[in-house]
């Protein structure tokens, strides 16, 4: 029943803050009026995270509609796998309230708690089946040389995720900055063989395009969606 | 995103002592101290009028809201009341000037398995986990699988060593994703299979879970593996079992049913009756001795054992006493 909505995300992993081109806040805004949540992922140990990335990370969140988390490289798979979750949940709570409140003139946070497990089952429902449309976008600047390990293992982790999903998904990476002095390059993840061995061989070298690294992620899901993606489908704007 | 209940917050502090008001059942909860956090809250054990309960309080309304769901589900039947702690209510409380979702339920009151069979002794293992297959059943029974298996998950009753779960906020629908796991119990994390719920999901866990508590991982191990492919720690956990299994009984006989994996939760069963059968002379048709006679017996027999030493050096004193007397007359 759900299978038709889809729902697209970007989820940007950085242990810095921007340095070069397009305000990253900005383009969050851009994309969340285009439908699309983004939210961020700080890694704290050895990088440039000081209180300014922070800074950034949550301005980037709070504007993209997503979530905003600094965690130790670690913590990076389990975190990966709950801001994912956890964004869908966001959105799709706010389509349901949305519809709640066109129906009923209230949403389901002011519903009396044991009626609200109603809506929350369906949110859990939807979760499961929508169609996914993620974007990771992988900072792959200089500082990143010794937490590539953790976010190869991050990233096959969440893929173990989405593959177990009962609904459709499309993993698409984006790493910046890119190789060949472009600014980021776009990866697709090929069904089987998963991309996080591919991710783990990259060599981290160079600055941090971060808003332009989001923009060009933005485009590649707006634009790969005409191809592949199923013939009807529901959009929901955040 | 307009929304009351914000999601990338964490969760107020509530000091013991504190009073706190719930918004909708009108209750109110004097809070006593904190007893452990999940992935969905933190949860404290506190006093609703007289009665102690325990009451979670979370962060994301949509997952209290599940798991509520999911209790609910189990306070039908005996059975299902055995598996889970009893439902009080859903609610929302007014801390500060804000709204926290919460959850109010019995307060399951043990010892975590690990800690258990530190101080019990290892010989606890394999009956533990068959009562905690036994208690998987029943869940398994309903169409969902427990998925984040782990020992602060699983308290035991001092006196019977029976357990308990608590935690319900990953229990999945069977075919569905798995949404919380511990990656040492993770099924895909160890490179043996995908993280779909299924029966099969929960009994690895159940099996790495016997594992674990007889021949821990040490955290570096944990660390190292962390930074490995999952068909890396496949071969490690091949190496580790062949090497552990060889001259201990115990180890090597959830190396066996990790090793199996055809079997099912019968089969399962059936290898740790089997073992139990062989070694105490118990079947699961009886009841098993609890913790507290089991050690008074173990006393009564070392009592036993002292008095017939005691007599038998006394008897030899006083023959040689004897002899020495009537040689020396």
């Amino acid at each position: 029943m759900w299978n038709e909505t889809v729902l697209q995300q970007l989820l940007l992993i950085t242990d810095g803050c921007s340095n070069a081109g397009t305000d990253p806040v900005y383009v969050a805004q851009l994309a969340r009026s285009k439908g699309i949540a983004t939210s961020v992922i700080g890694i704290l140990d050895e990088g440039s995270l000081g209180e300014t990335g922070r800074r950034e990370a949550q301005n980037i969140a709070e504007a993209g509609g997503g979530m905003c988390r600094i965690v130790k490289a670690s913590e990076l798979s389990k975190t990966m796998q709950m801001v994912t979750r956890q964004t869908m949940q966001l959105t799709l709570h706010h389509v349901v309230n949305s519809e709640l409140r066109q129906l009923m003139g209230q949403d389901s946070d002011h519903l009396p708690p044991e009626t609200r497990t109603k809506v929350a089952s369906l949110v859990e429902t939807m979760t499961e089946e929508v169609w996914m449309d993620l974007g990771l976008v992988i900072d792959v600047s200089a500082s990143m040389n010794h937490k590539m390990t953790a976010v190869r293992e991050a990233t096959r982790d969440l893929e173990f995720g989405l593959n177990a999903r009962s609904g459709s998904h499309r993993l698409t990476v984006i790493t910046y900055p890119g190789t060949n002095g472009s600014l980021a390059d776009v990866h697709h993840s090929i069904a089987a063989e998963g991309i996080a061995d591919f991710i783990g061989a990259i060599r981290p070298t160079g600055n941090t395009p971060t808003g332009p690294a989001l923009e060009i992620a933005m485009k590649a899901l707006l634009n790969r969606e005409s191809d592949d993606a199923p013939g009807s489908m529901r959009h929901y704007v955040v | 995103m307009s929304s009351d209940f914000a999601v990338n917050q964490c969760s107020p502090t509530l000091t013991p002592g504190r009073i706190i008001q719930g918004k909708w059942h009108g209750r109110a909860y004097r809070i006593v101290r904190q007893i452990g956090s999940g992935a969905n809250g933190v949860v404290h054990l506190a006093y609703r009028g007289e009665e102690q309960v325990a009451i979670k309080v979370g962060t994301d309304a949509t997952a209290l809201a599940v798991e509520y769901d999911r209790l609910q589900m189990l306070q039908d039947s005996s059975q299902g009341r055995i598996l889970a702690p009893a439902l009080f209510e859903l609610d929302d409380l007014i801390v500060g000037n804000e709204l926290r979702p919460v959850l109010v339920m019995e307060f399951v009151d043990g010892r975590a398995v690990d800690e258990f069979i530190k101080l019990h002794g290892r010989e606890w293992v394999p009956l533990v986990i068959l009562r905690i297959l036994n208690l998987l059943i029943i869940l398994h029974e309903r169409g969902f699988a427990f998925c984040d298996l782990k020992p602060s998950n699983i308290l035991l009753d001092e006196r019977t060593a029976q357990p308990r779960l608590v935690d319900f906020g990953g229990v999945t629908k069977i075919s569905n994703a798995v949404k919380e796991f511990t990656e040492l119990y993770d099924r895909a994390w160890w490179g043996r299979g995908s993280r779909k719920a299924d029966i099969r999901y929960d009994l690895f866990a159940c099996a790495m879970l016997g594992l674990e508590l007889l021949a821990p991982l040490t955290k570096s191990e944990l660390d190292r593996l962390t930074l490995r492919r999952p068909q890396e720690r496949s071969a490690w956990l091949d190496e580790k079992m062949s090497r552990l299994g060889l001259d201990d009984e115990l180890v090597s006989l959830f190396v066996d049913i990790i090793k199996h994996t055809e079997l099912d939760i019968s089969g399962f069963r059936q290898v740790l009756l089997r073992y139990i059968g062989r070694h105490e002379g118990m079947s699961d048709a009886q009841p098993q001795p609890s913790v507290h006679t089991v050690r008074t017996r173990v006393r009564r027999r070392f009592d036993m054992i002292d008095w017939m030493l005691l007599i038998s050096v006394l008897g030899f004193a006083a023959t040689l006493v004897v002899v020495l007397w009537t040689n020396a007359i």
